[in-house]
């Protein structure tokens, strides 16, 4: 009985869900299957992946097509999803080297060691919108279906490495002796940020793993403010690595303990590479900063490498930490925003109450309005008056 | 091997979630964060914050307790803003219900659980309730202080000098504290806590309370506490007094509550009850309902037909919902009265006109299409559209349509 007076709030709520339901679901145009958002929507899947924080295209598709191509409202739907999900184990840590490259550019070297393997990019794409009608792109798509797949340029075929790993850009400076070695001989536990918050002084995975789950826009933001915005700890980068591959997921089997490759996720990793200028810096030396994300999204994985170094670079001096770790999550900043929908009338009232009791304390100070006219005039006249 | 996929769709009922929703080892790390809390008076603890099944900033910390701490048995209430109806709280109490099955109560005083935004309820709660507070914004010094080591510093020495600073200077610039909700209160004498932001109105309803309130923050991934029976003093100087929302003379247009914080409605210059059950319950004691009610609204279309053609009328808060804009004034009049079985030509005229000069619509105007009125006199002409036969009639807003154009003052009826 007592649900009654709230009941008008709910048929609201309800409504409004059926009529998003109902608009979703119901269309002239074919059901939108899930295998092709995830095959033909790649990268919008890879950023729900990476904003959620969990590796599930499925998942991540069901989520886009359930928010309507919203990429932050997805995210948010594999998020809360994965916080029903119990932990059943750890996997084992794999070093960046395994990974299988389906990409690997070098900017800071015409021939590296290792390859330049451009592999399926739009970067040397005419940005060219393609208005080839409906029926001649799928003629194309039959065309291309039926050929051979043996050629390099129609598979994105990943470098087998040759034997060995491929050598980094890392591993050629440490070896002429011109990174800072900044690596560290114990080996902690990394910081997990899905259970403990974050605030500045934590350690840098706990720095990694936040970028990492970034909103990508937030990020983007942040390193170009510190380029061309008020903030200007950026400073000269050149690129080490840009790869994007599959690296494997091992988990030690649970009878055996012997470690298992059980799957992989895909990744996009970078090392942004410092000139260092500073005072107090060694300058005859560089400094690396480092980008690892899931799934296919290099300028998220670019903008964390240089915002990584330049935190380190910084010190604590500034408020950049504090930025990078609170205010870079899409679903923080974007729920927060959004709740400025909900109703603020209490807030309201009471704002409006202070706002009588200084008029009331004050009862000359009302011409609000002239008031900074008046001051602005005073200024000019202090300001004629010869020193 | 299955796909993730084919394993989602192949549950028996793939929406199903726990209870609580969340997993069993997350609730255990909620109800730590609280434990700590609750031994720490006013002291923020870090939780590792789930994401929610509702937005960040939507009440995600308060759901987070909420679902940490609630058991089968439990009674629950949530409001928005002291509001049951609201739409969030409504959304809230939704999933709340869905993934619990608890019994709900917009009563504060059956509730043993009443997950709150922005309101602590008018009723004295009492022992074994536990209020939970909805918390945008943890922090109480950050208006004061932006550097988060900084801000951990001064809560570790309890050195609030900078809140202090602005205290002081609000009441050297303005004669009086600023601070609206949200205000800043010490508790059990060592931490500074943000009254999430609740008016200074329900501050006092904080200090030695009988019941439990937990604050949680999920954006932020702070829980604290307020324990039964802890001292909470808002932060002001000895010599000046701590004030709560007041105006002179507001008072509550429905309950005419003077005691309760209220809000104001615009347009119709009227104040409410912020807490809408407390309110309802009021005006029940007032004017007790009589047992025959009935709701018209969910009648059978042709009973609520015959209804308004005899006995009942509805004046709508648009005019135009309610009036036939392509027939002039009085033909508009004259639906009703034929509706009713009036016949003759003559008198529905004399009754039409009748009406319309009551409502100072001019009669040269009674046979223009309504469509052509400007807002003051279609909204004029659909009151004796509404009560033409002399039956009783009803607003279909309540309060008062606060939206009605400034025309002459047409008595409620």
């Amino acid at each position: 009985m007592g649900y009654v007076a709230a009941k008008g709030g709910l048929e609201a709520i309800s409504a409004a869900e059926a009529l998003v339901r109902r608009k979703r679901l119901v269309g002239d145009s074919r059901w939108l299957g899930l295998d092709q958002i995830t095959e033909r929507l790649r990268l919008a899947v890879d950023r729900v992946m990476g904003e959620g924080g969990l590796w599930a295209p499925e998942v991540a598709a069901r989520a886009l097509r359930q928010a309507e191509g919203d990429v932050i409202e997805a995210s948010q739907l594999v998020r809360s999803f994965r916080s029903t999900l119990v932990r059943l184990a750890y996997s084992e840590p794999v070093s960046a080297d395994d990974l299988v490259p389906l990409r690997r550019i070098v900017p800071a070297y015409r021939n590296p060691p290792g390859p330049q393997l451009l592999g399926r990019t739009l970067d040397y794409v005419g940005r060219l919108l393609d208005r080839s009608s409906e029926s001649a792109a799928q003629g194309e798509a039959t065309t291309l279906a039926t050929q051979s797949t043996d050629r390099r340029d129609h598979v994105e075929a990943p470098f087998d490495g040759g034997g060995g790993p491929v050598e980094r850009l890392l591993d050629v400076l440490r070896e002429q002796g011109l990174a800072v070695d900044r690596r560290r001989v114990d080996d902690p536990e990394p910081f997990d940020i899905t259970r403990q918050p974050t605030r500045p002084g934590v350690p840098r995975s706990a720095r990694l793993s936040t970028m990492a789950r970034a909103e990508t826009g937030a990020l983007v933001n942040l390193w170009y403010r510190n380029v061309l915005g008020p903030d200007t700890y950026l400073h000269e980068v050149t690129l080490g690595e840009v790869r994007h591959g599959r690296l494997p997921v091992r988990v030690k089997s649970p009878v055996t303990d012997v470690p298992i490759d059980i799957g992989f996720v895909r990744v996009t990793e970078v090392e942004a590479i410092e000139d260092l200028d500073g005072i107090d810096e060694d300058r005859s030396a560089f400094d690396v900063g480092y980008g690892l994300c899931m799934g296919h999204n290099e300028r998220k994985a670019i903008a964390m490498a240089n915002l990584d170094i330049s935190v380190t670079r910084d010190g604590g001096r500034s408020s950049l930490e504090q930025s990078v770790l609170l205010t870079t999550d899409g679903l923080d900043a974007s729920g927060f925003l959004e709740h400025l929908k909900l109703p603020h009338n209490v807030t309201f009232r009471s704002m409006i109450e202070r706002k009588a009791a200084v008029r009331a304390a004050a009862p000359r100070k009302t011409g609000v309005v002239d008031e900074p006219v008046k001051r602005v005039a005073s200024t000019h006249q202090v300001s004629e008056v010869p020193p | 091997m299955s796909s993730i996929a084919e394993l989602l769709d192949g549950r028996a009922d793939s929406n199903a979630y726990g209870f609580a929703f969340l997993d069993e080892g997350s609730k255990r790390e909620i109800r730590r964060a609280v434990l700590t809390a609750v031994a720490v008076p006013g002291y923020q603890v870090p939780f590792g914050s789930r994401e929610m099944p509702v937005a960040r900033g939507w009440g995600s910390g308060g759901l987070q307790i909420t679902l940490g701490i609630i058991g089968p048995t439990d009674v629950l209430k949530v409001i928005d803003q002291g509001e049951d109806a609201g739409v969030n709280a409504a959304n809230l109490r939704r999933l709340i219900v869905d993934t619990t099955g608890v019994e709900t109560t917009t009563d504060a005083r059956e509730a043993t659980i009443i997950q709150t935004r922005h309101r602590v309820p008018e009723d004295d709660l009492s022992d074994g309730q536990v209020l939970v507070l909805q918390v945008p914004v943890p922090e109480p010094l950050r208006s004061v202080e932006r550097d988060m080591t900084e801000l951990a510093r001064m809560h570790g020495e309890a050195d609030y000098s900078k809140m202090w600073v602005s205290l002081y200077e609000d009441l050297v610039r303005h004669g009086v504290i600023t601070q609206t909700t949200g205000y800043p209160c010490l508790v059990g004498g060592r931490y500074v806590i943000a009254t999430t932001p609740i008016p200074r109105w329900d501050c006092p309803k904080l200090h030695q309370a009988s019941f439990l309130s937990l604050f949680g923050a999920g954006r932020e991934k702070r829980i604290y506490a307020i324990p039964p029976h802890t001292d909470v003093e808002p932060l002001t100087f000895e010599d000046v007094a701590f004030e709560v929302e007041r105006t002179e003379g507001a008072r509550c247009w429905r309950c005419a509550s003077e005691v309760s914080f209220l809000i104001h409605i615009p347009g119709v210059d009227l104040w409410a009850c912020s807490d809408s059950d407390w309110c309802n319950r009021r005006v029940a004691a007032i004017q007790p309902i009589p047992q025959d009610v009935h709701d018209i609204l969910s009648l059978d279309a042709s009973v609520t037909r015959a209804l308004r053609v005899n006995d009942l009328a509805i004046v709508y808060q648009d005019p135009s919902e309610g009036l036939d804009l392509r027939v002039s004034a009085g033909g508009n009049i004259a639906a009703a009265l034929t509706a009713a079985g009036w016949r003759h030509f003559g008198r529905i005229r004399a009754r039409a006109s009748e009406l319309l000069a009551r409502v100072e619509v001019p009669l040269s105007r009674m046979d223009d299409p309504v469509r052509t009125f400007s807002g003051g006199c279609d909204s004029a002409s659909s009151w004796p559209k509404r009560w033409p036969t002399g039956r009783p009639s009803c607003s279909s807003t309540n309060p008062p349509p606060i939206s009605m154009p400034p025309l002459r003052p047409v008595s409620w009826i």
